[in-house]
């Protein structure tokens, strides 16, 4: 017995010491992180959405214009309100459109004109998923494939839809659980296919599993832009374990220090 | 023998002529700067943050070359959650001037349908905005201020 208090006794004095060992050499540090020099990755990347990826990109841009290099060069397709079901080519409702060059695009079509080299999708909002799980997945399904059809060896990441407020539940647009169903369905598809699966929707979360009110600036599911910074850093946290899997050579001017 | 009615008209005309000439636009071909124009729309009736459209994203976003401008000043709302927009083009010339009108209504179509749903606020603000086009000068306005900055756009490009 004397023995085993013994025992506890070194292993909490040396817990402490051992919390604040320097990170493993498999995780990023946050300052790594936060210099950007994960964001080249996303140079030949497009981003496809409705108005949270308009916050992206909106951020991207002043930036930019700041001299920042906030997700490289990445270019953006969205349109406010559009929908997981336009995006498949099932829904009826065609007066929302994603538009290429003042021309009204399909998702698939619209990324293949672009050229893009790797494709991030982050939609499902505008469809209340997870409401009918079976159907918002299928309709994934088809938007991966149309990519991939059109793009034959793109690299394509569902990015998991980002967490609602308690007061938007409340007022009866969708429901977290609906939400995080979504999300866990979206991983297991993205394995399926061999594709990628990012979670940007957990730093977003308060202790409840809610969008942290801090970080909305709507109280139902805009960010704020600590809010977005949180999902840029999640992207780049993705970009630096590309690169530790050898999967994305840096260049040299990017790998200096 | 002259007709009274016939110099009635004249009359009338003439008097339209010249309260539409005390509106204080430009005359045309009078040299105007895109550039003063905006400044003077901040200055005077105030704008939020905006964010500069670059010509890589002129020509993805909207579909204008600004190889086709003679000058231009593109500005967006940073908040884009707002509906906030000026475009400010002169074209080239008249085929380019018809094209880039073609894309403007293209976007404030699509503005408006982007809204509709997500927020009538934004929805409201963007159907009081303004597209215009004045030989070579065209301009799209969306912002809660339209009418003021309209103002100060009609009292420096000739019309």
């Amino acid at each position: 017995m004397k023995r085993f208090c013994l025992l506890v006794l070194v292993i909490c004095l040396c817990a402490p010491a051992l919390a604040q060992e320097a990170p493993s050499p498999r995780q990023p540090g946050d300052a790594d992180l936060a210099s950007g020099r994960y964001d080249a990755y996303f140079d030949d990347a497009v981003f496809v959405g409705d108005s949270l990826t308009n916050q992206i990109h909106s951020q991207a841009l002043a930036s930019r214009r700041d001299g920042g290099g906030l997700l490289g060069q990445a270019r953006f397709l969205h349109a406010h309100s559009y929908t997981l079901a336009q995006a498949a080519g099932v829904s009826a409702n065609t007066r929302v459109q994603l538009k290429y060059r003042g021309q009204a695009v399909g998702l698939a079509t619209g990324v293949a004109r672009m050229g893009a080299g790797k494709v991030f999708v982050l939609l499902g909002h505008n469809d209340r998923a997870g409401t009918f799980l079976q159907r918002d997945l299928r309709n994934f399904g088809r938007v991966m494939d149309q990519v991939l059809a059109a793009l034959p060896g793109v690299t394509f990441v569902a990015l998991s839809l980002t967490p609602i407020t308690r007061a938007f539940e409340e007022a009866g647009a969708n429901s977290q659980a609906h939400v995080d169903a979504f999300n866990e369905g979206l991983r297991a598809l993205a394995e399926e296919k061999g594709l990628y699966y990012v979670d940007v929707a957990t730093p977003l979360k308060d202790q409840d599993g809610y969008l942290n009110p801090a970080l909305t600036r709507d109280r139902e599911v805009h960010l704020t832009e600590e809010g977005v910074g949180l999902v840029v850093e999640a992207l780049r946290r993705f970009a630096w374990a590309q690169h530790e899997q050898g999967v994305w050579q840096m260049e040299e001017h990017h790998a200096q220090p | 023998m002259r007709n009274p009615k016939a110099g009635l008209l004249v009359s009338l005309l003439a008097i339209a002529l010249l309260l539409g000439g005390c509106g204080g636009r430009p005359a045309p071909g009078q040299p105007v700067s895109l550039t003063d124009v905006y400044r003077q729309m901040e200055e005077q009736v105030g704008l939020p943050l905006m964010l500069e459209v670059t010509p890589e994203l002129a020509l993805d976003f909207y579909g204008i070359d600004t190889a086709r401008c003679a000058q231009w000043v593109l500005r967006l709302a940073q908040d884009s959650l707002t509906a906030d927009e000026v475009l400010l083009i002169e074209a080239r010339d008249a085929a380019a001037a018809e094209e880039i009108h073609g894309y403007l209504q293209g976007r404030m179509e699509a503005k408006a349908a982007e809204a509709i749903t997500y927020s009538p606020e934004q929805y409201a603000i963007i159907r009081r905005g303004h597209l215009l086009r004045d030989g070579l000068y065209l301009a799209l306005i969306v912002s809660p201020d339209a009418e003021a900055l309209l103002k100060v756009y009609r009292g420096q490009v000739p019309g």
